[in-house]
């Protein structure tokens, strides 16, 4: 008999918003808005092609209890998809969509199971009639849940008769973060007996155990949502017999990949050199995502002679501009430069100017001295913007840390400007 | 560097005055006009030169004495050197410059900025002497030199901290003003704040969708409810317009029930038992009258039977009968046939014999039927006949050949005859001469070409003797010796009329082709051409190289004509040759040794029309040879034919004899040719067919003949059976018709009476069966009569009728209503029809509203479906939350930016005011020091704002003040202790110079004065001075504060006091 075949997504956060996104031409906004509803229906192909008896989605299926309208029709929609096929649905609700703070309800077709949040659910998975696996697993009721929530689960509740799968979004040994989120122990998981733990939360796909009875994988997020999701992402397609090895295949899915290029300035001597490379790397983006759409954040850092030229007002727009004009359909694959970054730094011999004794090395002292007063000093600086009744609703306060990585900057800043462009 | 003694030679007032100067302080007490702002300006000019003529502190001696002095001056080192500038009318404005060391050893003027440490024109007169009016300028201190050691000295920026810091605001400003609305960042909150609102507005969207999503569930709840009523209601109309419509009948029904109900019982009697009775009755009666019409039938036809009395007999032979008749048509036609035949038997005998004629007496109708007449032979003879023809027609081809070629030969016979005729002819035309034509051909060519050549001999005979005769004329010409008196233009034009006869002469010969001679009389040409040249230079040289040349051509003429006489004798031997040769020529020729130019024309002439004879005689030659060849051609061309000819002429008579072999076999005559043995073969043919024919028509014949007899044996026996007498061959066919025909009626007759038998009785049977049916409709009736039966049927038969109405009637209400049952009947029982109207009118009423509802409910869902379908495919929010997104982003950015420049510039703050309290220049420590002193601490200090050229007090309270702000002694105190500060500064850079100061603490306080001459003589330490003032008590408080020497400055005098 053909093993239980399924496919195991998590964290699609669909209506999430886009953070990092530099400003993108709206053909291409509209592209990014459905990227991860076109995962979503990428996911749904797979499990067509691939025959699979089950889709798991094991939490945070939308980014929140906010959900748009057109996403749930549209999740709904695909779904049905799968109804033609016979395949059921299992999902999880996670952190961000827990249950009890629906706003809207949705008439699910019956072959899509949402898993209860008080106790953990089973849901049979039948192929000809015969219950080939079950699926057990627990959403959450609320925003943050402190509970172990694998626990709950039974111990090896088929035996050896059918797989059981785990469905389950929690910080596992500590990973994605605090502990509000159904904090559990990889071991626990373990020897629950289980033949795989379909976990979600943390956005990076990786599998934390694996052996022939068992296999913990957190799926990542099928689509970055950020410029720091960087990478082709995707879903798990599983199969896994009661007494059989566990296989899993990683299925990419993400429809546009943020990525980074760190471009250091060393030895770049004129704009078109520094043209040539970033361009050089652009060509390297569009082999290695040959099909896909990708958005870069491009970083130039290091010592160059070319410092002093990027910092001048308005050469970071014009460069960004110059980079982005190869790209203007956006329908297709694409390499688009959303955000330039500039880390660079200017040559110089810092011991040198605080030995002087002069302007220059007490300002270096009162910046890398970092001293309250200082600190202080830069918070009262940043106070009218900072609290501006309008401006101060979209902005972060700057804690010490941000104060004292500023203070680095204004010093860098200061000094291009103080030493000009002779030094 | 001190001064250590001044002597004024003359300069303003002052004349031979000499100073000895203390090393400290050295106080100038005098009064106004006794010169002391004179010695200022001498010092200055001492070290820097007079001013201009005309300028008023040029110092011009008012009273005597030359313009300048000295200074003695000593070094810190030790070392004297005198210093001495010397004015006057003729030398530099400046004033001439001598420095000498103790040995007298001079130098020049460059070694006054070493002894002055570099220090410029400008920053002397600012700072180490200066009077009241320098003082209280702060302008000048604003030189270069001087601000660098005030305000710049250790700030090491490149880019003014003040730059750097508008910089920053202007950054700052262009990114964000707190009630700016251009600025970005102000510009960009303004977009968020307009997205914000609209992403509000659509997050409100999802509780709406709740709302219709309910709504809309409501109403199909609603729609479905209506939908069950108008369903009830159109149930219950349609029933209540059923029963309507079947009211009609169920009126009808009652009353065929009620009908029913009233009449009498009688037995139960199948359907039509009344008209089957009548029938019966009917029947009987018309049996009965065919019974008796049969009866009579059958007896007439027996009576006719009986009246025929062969019947019998000729019913036992009608198989005989019947077959004679068949066959009778056919004995007929065999009868007219056997006649026919007979004739034709008899016209065959009659060809056979005409045919057996025509071929002649000798032939029999046996050999007749012998002869082959068939196809193959007929063949043969045609095969006979095309081979005669075809040797025939090749003999005569061969024939036509051999006359043809005797022909040809006969003609060319002819013309070899008339070709021989003509070459005779021309033979005969052929002149008579001792030499051959090629002979006399040969000598005429020679005679043409010798002709030319002693023309082209007597040509060259011609030039040779002009050449001599040139050459003579040469030699015979005199010498061309210059006169003494010739001028040189004279000689000029002799030497180039020379050169020119020369060269013309050289190239006359070179023309001639005498290139050796040409070349030569070129030389010597080219010679006098030099010559030409060089008499233009010298005329006695020219002379005597003219004469040289003159006499060298001479020589060279002499042996030219020589060689022109040689060669002119040559050409005439050569002339005598070829007459003699032209003198053979004519003999051959003409035959004569001297004959006349017409004679040797007409040998020429002659020789022409000969050769042309020649020519045509050659070809007559030619012609009787190809004549001849032909003949030979057609010589043998006719032999050939004769040859075919004779073959053709075998081959036909062997053609011949072959045929005439065949007519013997075949038994023919041999005169006959192919066709006649083709028409013999025929007409044997056409005998041969009349006899085949002849044979058949008669065996024909004879089997007719047999039919015939065996029929009129056939009649006869039948004839003899019925007891007639045979008959003849004619009458035969007659009889049989006539017994055919009586056998047809007796036939007939039987037949008849069978079946009007057969008739009779079947009529009897169905007359019995009629009677015993009416008997069993009696019984069935239970009736008595059949009267009582048909009264008892009527009432039946109503019964039946309206039983079958009611049938009717309740199938028609079923149908109406669906169907009959009890309940539509006690419906129809209970109701009445008005009852039904009015009910069905409140259903329909009842229905349209419920319609106009569901219509309307259905009208309201599809604009919620609409709505939530519109909802469903709204990507507003989305687009809207990326907007959001990509604003703050963009907005986040631009705050970095804002919070890094704002930083920069409170980085910038603190680090200014770190520096301007820990990092002031030296100079502004040092000049604080001094003011503090001067001031008795009310100032504490002096200090210069970072990046700005301006100079700032701290009081004893730490309030800190611009100049501006002081009264006018405390800004002199101020401006005096900073360039004590300076001459100090410079002092520790390179050499501590004298400070001569005029008068600049007038304006002080005694206090002030008391506390800043401490300070002065403080400095008096390291700086020697030279303080000029006009006040006694500023002096006495200078000597008082220190180690001082005052020296009275009065009539022209200096005295130390």
């Amino acid at each position: 008999m053909r093993p239980f075949r399924f496919i195991h997504t998590a964290d699609l956060h669909l209506d999430s918003q886009f953070g990092g996104v530099g400003s993108v031409p709206e053909q291409l906004q509209q592209r990014l808005v459905n990227s991860p509803l076109r995962a979503l229906e990428r996911i749904v192909d797979a499990c067509l092609r691939c025959d699979v008896d089950c889709l798991i989605i094991a939490g945070d299926l939308y980014d929140s209890s906010r959900v748009g309208i057109r996403t749930l029709a549209y999740v709904r929609q695909q779904l049905l998809r799968l109804k033609e096929r016979g395949i059921m649905v299992v999902v999880a609700a996670g952190n961000h969509d827990p249950l009890e703070a629906r706003r809207i309800d949705v008439a699910w077709p019956e072959h899509v199971h949402w898993l209860p949040s008080r106790e953990v659910g089973r849901v049979p998975v039948k192929r000809g009639g015969r219950v080939i696996a079950s699926v057990y697993g627990i959403s959450y009721g609320q925003k943050e849940v402190v509970q172990n929530l694998a626990v709950r689960f039974p111990d090896r509740p088929d035996g050896d008769s059918a797989c059981s799968v785990a469905v389950l979004h929690s910080s596992v040994d500590g990973l994605g973060g605090r502990e509000n989120y159904a904090p559990a122990g990889l071991q626990d998981l373990v020897e629950k007996g289980y033949c795989y733990w379909a976990l979600g939360h943390v956005h990076q796909a990786r599998i934390l155990y694996n052996s022939l009875e068992c296999s913990v994988v957190y799926s990542g997020s099928p689509q970055g949502l950020n410029s720091l999701e960087t990478g082709f992402r995707g879903c798990w397609l599983v199969e896994a017999a009661p007494k059989g090895p566990i296989t899993t295949e990683f299925v990419p899915v993400s429809d546009v990949v943020w990525e980074k290029i760190e471009l250091p300035i060393e030895g770049i001597a004129d704009q078109d050199n520094l043209n040539r490379k970033v361009s050089e790397r652009l060509d390297q983006l569009a082999r290695a995502y040959g099909g896909s759409g990708v958005l870069v954040e491009i970083e130039l850092s290091g010592r160059g002679v070319l410092h002093p030229w990027l910092n001048q007002r308005g050469v970071k727009d014009e460069l960004l501009q110059m980079w982005q004009e190869g790209e203007s359909d956006f329908t297709g694959s694409f390499v688009f430069p959303h955000k330039l970054t500039l880390a660079t730094r200017r040559d110089l011999d810092l011991s040198q100017l605080r030995s002087q004794e002069d302007f220059v090395a007490d300002l270096l002292q009162l910046a890398e001295g970092a001293e309250p007063a200082m600190l202080e000093r830069a918070a009262a600086a940043l106070e009218p913007l900072m609290t501006h009744r309008r401006v101060r609703r979209y902005l972060k306060s700057a804690d010490e840390d941000a104060l004292k990585a500023l203070l680095a900057e204004a010093k860098v800043l200061a000094l291009d400007l103080l030493l000009g462009e002779d030094q | 560097m001190r001064i250590r003694e001044l002597y004024v030679d003359g300069f303003g007032v002052w004349r031979d005055l000499k100073i000895t100067l203390e090393p400290s302080m050295n106080v100038f007490l005098g009064p106004n006009e006794a010169g002391k702002s004179t010695l200022l300006n001498f010092v200055r000019s001492m070290w820097f030169g007079f001013d201009r003529r005309g300028q008023p502190l040029r110092g011009e001696p008012l009273r005597g004495g030359r313009h300048g002095g000295r200074l003695l001056v000593g070094t810190q080192g030790g070392a004297s050197y005198t210093v001495e500038r010397l004015g006057g009318d003729s030398g530099p404005s400046a004033g001439s410059v001598t420095v000498s060391d103790a040995s007298g050893n001079q130098f020049d003027e460059e070694l006054l900025p070493n002894l002055l440490g570099s220090v410029s024109r400008d920053v002397f007169y600012s700072v180490f002497a200066f009077g009241l009016t320098e003082l209280e300028q702060l302008d000048t201190l604003h030189k270069d030199e001087i601000s660098q050691a005030l305000y710049s000295a250790g700030l090491g920026t490149p880019v003014p901290v003040t730059d750097v810091e508008q910089n920053l605001t202007r950054q700052a400003d262009q990114l964000f003003r707190p009630a700016g609305s251009k600025p970005t960042i102000n510009q960009l909150v303004d977009s968020l704040d307009a997205v914000s609102r609209k992403l509000s507005v659509l997050r409100k969207l999802p509780d709406e969708y709740s709302v219709v999503k309910e709504e809309e569930r409501e109403l199909l709840i609603s729609i479905t409810q209506l939908e069950q009523r108008r369903g009830q209601l159109r149930q219950e109309l349609l029933w209540c317009k059923a029963l309507m419509s079947a009211w009609e009948q169920w009126e009808e029904l009652l009353q065929v029930e009620n009908e029913l109900n009233q009449l009498p019982v009688v037995p139960e009697l199948p359907p039509a038992t009344v008209q089957r009775m009548q029938q019966l009755e009917q029947r009987i009666l018309e049996l009965k009258a065919e019974v008796a019409e049969r009866e009579e039938q059958t007896n007439h036809t027996a009576s006719l039977l009986a009246a025929i009395s062969e019947g019998e007999a000729l019913l036992r032979a009608r198989g005989e009968v019947r077959h004679l008749q068949e066959r009778k048509s056919a004995y007929e036609k065999n009868l007219q046939q056997a006649e026919t035949l007979r004739r034709g038997v008899e016209q065959k005998s009659r060809q056979v014999a005409e045919g057996l004629r025509s071929l002649g007496g000798e032939w029999s109708e046996q050999q007749l039927m012998e002869f082959d007449t068939g196809l193959q032979a007929r063949e043969t003879v045609r095969e006979f006949a095309r081979r005669v023809q075809a040797t025939k027609e090749q003999l005569e081809r061969a024939r036509i050949e051999l006359d043809t070629v005797k022909a040809n030969r006969r003609k060319l016979a002819a013309d070899f005859e008339e070709a021989s005729r003509h070459k005779d002819e021309l033979i005969r035309q052929s002149p008579a001469s001792p030499y051959s034509y090629e002979t006399r051909c040969a000598a005429a060519q020679s005679h043409s070409t010798l002709q030319t050549e002693m023309a082209m001999l007597a040509s060259e005979r011609d030039r040779i003797e002009r050449c001599l005769d040139a050459l003579h004329k040469q030699a015979g010409e005199p010498e061309p010796a210059a006169p003494p008196s010739c001028s040189g233009d004279q000689r000029s034009k002799i030497a180039l009329a020379g050169g020119v006869l020369l060269t013309l002469t050289s190239a006359a010969l070179f023309v001639f082709e005498e290139a050796l001679a040409a070349g030569a009389l070129g030389v010597l040409g080219a010679a006098v051409w030099v010559v030409f040249a060089v008499l233009r230079l010298s005329a006695r040289t020219a002379r005597v190289q003219l004469t040289a040349a003159a006499n060298a051509a001479r020589a060279h003429i002499r042996g030219q004509q020589e060689y022109w006489r040689v060669e002119l004798e040559r050409i005439d031997a050569s002339v005598g040759d070829k007459q003699a040769q032209l003198n053979r020529c004519l003999e051959v020729l003409t035959g004569t040794h001297t004959p006349s130019a017409e004679q040797t024309s007409a040998a020429i002439a002659e020789l022409e029309v000969e050769g042309s004879l020649r020519t045509s005689l050659t070809a007559a030659v030619n012609r009787c040879e190809a004549l001849a060849q032909e003949d030979r051609l057609v010589a043998r061309a006719q032999e050939e034919a004769a040859r075919a000819y004779q073959d053709a002429l075998q081959q036909h008579r062997k053609a011949e004899d072959r045929f005439q072999t065949w007519l013997q076999s075949q038994h023919l005559s041999p005169a006959l040719s192919a066709d006649g043995v083709l028409e013999v073969i025929q007409m044997a043919q056409t005998a041969k067919d009349a006899r085949h024919d002849q044979d058949e028509t008669q065996s024909c014949l004879d089997a007719l003949e047999a039919e015939i007899g065996e029929f009129v044996a056939g009649v006869n026996l039948v004839c003899e059976s019925c007891g007639r007498p045979p008959v003849s061959r004619s009458e035969a066919a007659g009889t049989v018709t006539w017994l055919n025909q009586t056998l047809d009626q007796v036939q007939m007759l039987t037949t008849e009476l069978t079946s009007a038998k057969e008739a009779l009785g079947e009529c009897q049977e169905q007359l019995r069966q009629h009677q015993a049916a009416v008997e069993d409709l009696l019984a069935q009736a239970e009736a008595e009569s059949i009267g009582d039966f048909y009264i008892k049927g009527e009432v039946c038969v109503h019964r039946q009728s309206l039983e079958e109405r009611r049938r009717r009637l309740v199938i028609a209400i079923g149908a109406k209503c669906g169907q009959w049952n009890s309940r539509v009947r006690g419906e129809l029982e209970q109701t009445q029809l008005e009852e039904l109207r009015q009910k069905a009118a409140d259903l329909s009423e009842r229905l349209a509203s419920t319609e106009a509802q569901i219509t309307e409910g259905q009208t309201s869902l599809g604009s919620l479906r609409q709505r939530l379908d519109d909802m469903e495919k709204d990507e507003q929010l989305s687009l809207f939350q990326m907007r959001a997104d990509t604003l703050v982003e963009e907005l986040q950015c631009r705050a970095w930016e804002w919070q890094r420049l704002a930083i920069a510039r409170a980085l910038l703050a603190a680090t200014r005011e770190k520096y301007e309290k820990e990092r002031q220049p030296e100079v502004l420590q040092t000049a604080s020091q001094y003011f503090r002193a001067m001031t008795g601490g009310c100032y504490t200090r002096v200090y210069a704002p970072v990046g700005q050229q301006e100079i700032r007090v701290e009081t004893n309270d730490r309030q800190q003040i611009g100049v501006e702000q002081l009264s006018r002694g405390t800004v002199e105190q101020l401006y005096l202790a900073m360039r004590l500060a300076l001459a100090r500064e410079f002092g520790r850079r390179s050499v501590p110079l004298p400070l001569v100061m005029d008068d600049v603490v007038v304006n002080f306080d005694p206090q002030r004065l008391r506390q800043t001459s401490a300070v002065l003589g403080e400095v008096a330490r390291c700086h020697q001075i030279l303080f000029f003032t006009c006040h006694p008590h500023v002096a006495q408080a200078l000597v008082s504060a220190g180690d001082a020497r005052l020296i009275e400055l009065a009539a022209g005098e200096a005295r130390t006091a």
